[in-house]
Order: structure tokens, then sequence, then C-alpha cells
């Protein structure tokens, strides 16, 4: 276990903020070390952004998860599960999908299903009046947002007497945007203003049904919007017993753009010289080509 | 019929891109001016970021310029010798401009600056030329302006041949350099500010003023879409061919609906549209926005 923990402290040195450290110590020992585990993977380091770089790094954090998991004493797997898809890719005619999770649970207790998509910065402005005029003046930047959040369980959270650790985690609707320090009555306002933004473009669904067939096997279908950002997401399955976290496992989805749509993006971020030399050449093309057909048809006046 | 924009980041209908086009287009082939400043703030409407839709717009006014430029060769209505002065300036102010797009950007105030940009050019030269077509329609001459005698006080004299004049280069180069800043910040190939300047401060013939403003245009509109694909990665390609194949079918219907209305009324109803669309930016200022948050990701 010591080899373990000395292996995942980088992750979060060089990844996360002082928010979570905090928030983490309330969970003690190979939990707090899974849970930072967790929080690297939502980490978004720049790499994220193309999907072809970076890749074997990604594997090496999953890797490292899995091992923490392994690690866990007892109770090999509480609770399993897996999805319909792990890669969503985004072509021109996607308009959103809709992707299935299914488990069991071998213990007694209570499921939760957290699906987080890749973390990112947002800036939130506010427009006031000044001189008459309505422009941009108080703005709060919120780091570590998830672009995609939602959750899945059979019972109201409040309800599971686990609030300790679902804030270790970061499950539930105060969560969502971490907001916290001295301005955060300031800041108050500007955070919902950011989470009515992400609930308009059903980024954060409001909590999913969680079923049980029997008293094992659960299901629950996620609904993926059109407006989903690219990245690496989790979908997280924890089983808690009397408040206490007794199993979990962590299961990844890549949301990519693909096909045609894919390399032109591609194309304008890695060669940003020969996309534009491009785009100006068939402006020039389409220039030419209309004078050539037109050339009859115009009339342009003569000068003195 | 919706198709994936790979930039913008969203769907829209492949009808309604090209539509917009053909709008755009219209307007230019009728009045030889304004496809930008319908353009830009159309595909903004329709949910197009204002950074993608002014690269856009720019790349459109590019294939429309080049097509002009070259039916006003033929003609020989360009004067380079003056095209070359307002291009420095032109290629000086866009490269400035996109560093002013970019600062404004960052500290939120884009949106603002555009606005109040765009309500004092088109104000302005909306009064200017609705002036003109007034006293056009009553059969009179407007007033004759005052002499302009420290325009030929400029150092740095310069003979332009093609025109029959002779100015200071500085002239120019600052109108050059002016409208270029005006080309990064709004999406516009400002046509509707550089004819009027080059017929009004620079005395030459309409139709001179026309192919010469185009020349530069080419030029600065191409660096503009470079500058863009280089700084912001927000020129869409997927999103300018169909703008440019309505743009250039627009184009070529306005021209001939342009020949056939008369001029006066042509000219007074551009000035209305003009007008009409500047009140329609400076009253969105004053009132009270339905959501006053904004949120940007960054």
């Amino acid at each position: 276990m010591r080899k373990l923990s000395s292996l995942a402290l980088p992750l979060w040195e060089s990844g996360r903020d002082q928010a979570h450290l905090r928030a983490g110590r309330a969970v003690r020992g190979s939990k707090m070390l899974l849970h930072f585990a967790l929080r690297a993977l939502h980490a978004s380091p720049p790499s994220l952004t193309l999907p072809h770089k970076g890749g074997g790094n990604k594997r090496w954090r999953y890797g490292l998860i899995t091992a923490l998991l392994l690690a866990l004493p007892a109770h090999a797997a509480p609770v399993v599960a897996d999805l319909s898809t792990y890669r969503i890719a985004i072509d021109s005619n996607f308009s959103g999908i809709r992707v299935f999770l299914f488990g069991a649970r071998n213990d007694a207790g209570e499921v939760v299903v957290v699906i987080r998509g890749p973390a990112r910065q947002f800036i939130v402005r506010e427009k006031q009046r000044v001189a008459g005029m309505w422009m941009n003046r108080e703005q709060f930047t919120f780091h570590d947002v998830p672009g995609f959040y939602a959750i899945a369980a059979d019972k109201p959270l409040t309800e599971m007497g686990a609030d300790t650790i679902m804030k270790a985690l970061a499950i539930g609707p105060n969560a969502v945007i971490p907001n916290a320090g001295a301005d955060a009555p300031l800041r108050a306002p500007f955070a919902d203003a950011l989470l009515a933004y992400q609930q308009a473009r059903n980024l954060y669904p409001q909590p999913l049904q969680l079923s049980f067939m029997g008293d094992t096997l659960f299901k629950t279908v996620i609904p993926f919007p059109d407006t989903i950002p690219r990245g690496a997401y989790t979908a997280e399955i924890y089983l808690l017993t009397g408040g206490v976290l007794t199993g979990m496992q962590v299961l990844p989805i890549r949301v990519e753009k693909s096909g045609f749509d894919a390399a032109v993006y591609d194309f304008a971020h890695m060669h940003p010289l020969r996309y534009g030399a491009l785009s100006i050449l068939l402006a020039l093309t389409a220039g030419w080509a209309a004078d050539r057909i037109f050339r009859r048809a115009r009339r342009a006046p003569k000068a003195v | 019929m919706p198709i994936y924009l790979p930039i913008a980041e969203l769907s829209v209908n492949l009808f309604t891109l090209l539509g917009l086009g053909a709008g755009a287009g219209l307007l230019a082939g009728m009045f030889g001016v304004g496809g930008g400043f319908v353009l830009a703030p159309l595909l903004i409407f329709i949910g197009i970021s204002p950074a993608v839709a002014v690269a856009a717009s720019t790349n459109q006014i590019l294939a429309s310029s080049l097509s002009g430029f070259l039916a006003h060769f033929r003609r020989s209505n360009v004067d380079f010798r003056m095209g070359n002065m307002l291009m420095i300036g032109g290629l000086t102010g866009s490269t400035l401009g996109i560093f002013v797009f970019r600062y404004f950007r960052s500290t939120g105030q884009i949106d603002l600056l555009v606005t109040l940009a765009y309500v004092f050019f088109l104000g302005s030269v909306g009064a200017l030329m609705g002036r003109e077509s007034f006293y056009t329609l009553r059969g009179k001459t407007p007033p004759k302006r005052k002499k302009m005698r420290w325009r030929d006080q400029l150092p740095l004299q310069m003979n332009f041949p093609r025109s029959e004049t002779r100015h200071s280069m500085l002239l120019p180069l600052l109108i050059g350099a002016g409208v270029g800043v005006l080309v990064s910040l709004l999406g516009v190939g400002g046509g509707f500010f550089l004819v009027p300047a080059m017929i009004y401060l620079l005395g030459l013939p309409t139709a001179l003023a026309v192919g010469t403003s185009l020349y530069q245009t080419v030029f600065v509109t191409a660096n503009v879409t470079m500058l863009q694909a280089l700084t912001t990665q927000t020129v869409d390609v997927v999103l300018a061919v169909p703008l440019l194949i309505g743009g250039v079918a627009g184009a070529q219907a306005g021209t001939r609906l342009g020949a056939k209305l008369p001029s006066e009324h042509v000219r007074g109803a551009l000035a209305l549209i003009v007008l009409a669309v500047a009140l329609r930016l400076a009253y969105g200022l004053f009132v009270p926005p339905a959501n006053p948050f904004s949120v940007v990701v960054q």
C-alpha cells in the first residue's frame, strides 16, 4: 500500500487544487487515495483537446486506478457495472446519444452513479448599467467545472447519511460548481448563472432514474446531448453501506470528433498556416470562378 | 438539411447559410458596398460565436471583392498607385486590429466595442448618404463643403496619374489603416467607409473609387483570414463554402437588379437600411438584457 501511495501522490500534486485537498482529509486511507486518483482523471491537460496526443499517458492513469482498485481489501467486487459503449463519436449527423449503464451489487447498500465530463475553466460576467448602457462589469472565473455532470441514484442523496463522503467525492448538486473561499457569497449568483447555462444546454440533466431489477441488478440510461464537449469522461459507480463507501468502480468514456469534421478541426489547429492558405485559396477560386462564369453578364461602369 | 460546422461546433441548416450568403451578395451587388455589415451580425444571430462569424464574413468578402476587382480591372477602373498606398495602410491596420480584438475579447468588452463601432460608422455613413440622396431626389445640389486646406498642406505629396490628383501619401495610408482595423474588428470589407472617403476626401470618381477599394479589400481580407487562422483558429471552411456560393450568386442577381433601378432611389434605400441597422444596434445597448450573465468557456 505504501508503494501505491507514493505513486499516487504526484498525480494529484500536479493536477488538482487545494480545495480538493482539504475536502479529501475527511476520507482516510486507501479511499482517500482512490479519490485523488479519480480526481486526477478529470484534470484536463491541453493534450485532451487533441485526441491523437497523450493517449499513452492516459492509459497509464487508468492502469494506476485499476491497480488501486485491486488493492482494496476483502470484497473484490462489491459492485460491478458496464456501459453500452466506451466511445462516443461526434460526426456531422450527431444529435446526442443515450448510453446504457448496467451493473450488479454483491453487497447490501445504495448505489450512486456519477457521470463526469472533462473539466474546463469558465468565465461568468454580469452586465450592469453604465451611463444608460448595459456593459460587462463584474466577472468571476470558475476552475475545474465538469463539462457534463449527471447523477443516478435509487433514493435521494440527502437520505443516504453519507454527506462527508459525498462532499469528498464531489457528488451532489452543490459539488458540481466548486464555490468556496472568502468571496463565496459574491460568487454565488455567478455560480447559479453558470449552472443555469449548463442546464439550458442539457449538460447537467436532472437526477437520472436508477432502476433495480430484483435486489442485485440495476440499470440507468445516460442522455448525452449534442452539445457535449469532447474529452475524457468517467462513469463512477459507488456502493454506500450505512454512510460508508464499501465499493466503487470507474468506467472511462471517450468523446471525440470523427470523420471529415474531426479532420478539418485537427488540420486547423495543427497546421494553421496551411489551413489559412487553403481558406484564402478557396475564396480566391470562388471569386475567380464567379468572374469567369458571369463575365458577360457583368457591366462595370467606366470611369471618366 | 443540417450540416455540422467543425470550427463553430454546431449544426446549421445548409439553406439558411446559402440564403444568408445570397442576401449579403445581393446587397453587395446592388449597392457595391454592404455585404459584410449584414452578414456578420446575421451569423451571430443564428448562434455562431462572434469570432467565427467575423472570420467567415471576412473570407466571404475576399471572394466577392476578387470577382468585383477583376470586373473593374478590365474596365481599368483601378488606380494601382493609390490602391497600393491604401493596401500598405490596410495591412498594418488589420494586423493591429487582430490584437485589439484579442485584447478586448480577453477583458470581456469585445461585444460592446463591436456594437459601438457599428453604431458609429453605420450612423455616420448612413447620415452622409441620406443627406446626399435627399438633395439629389429634390433636384438640388448639396451645399458645398469647406475647402479642405489642411489636406493640401500635409507633407510627402505624391502624384496619382490615374486619378489625376495629387495628395500627401499619408492620407491613403491613414485611411487604409483605419479601414484595416474595421476589417479585423467587424468582419466587414470596409467598402462602405472606404468608397465615401475616397470620393469626398481624395476626390476620386465613383467608379474608380469602387475599383480601387475592391483592390485593397482583396489583400486586407486575405491578410485577416490568415491572421485569424494563425491566432484564433476561428476560420471555418465548411461554413465558408455555402456562404461563398450563395454570395456569388446573390451578387450577380444584385448587379442586374441594381442596373434596372434608378440609382438615386437605390442610394436612398441603402441609406435607410444602414441607418435602421445602426438604430437597432444602438437600441440594444440601452434595453435591459433578459439575462445579465454571460458565460465563456476557456
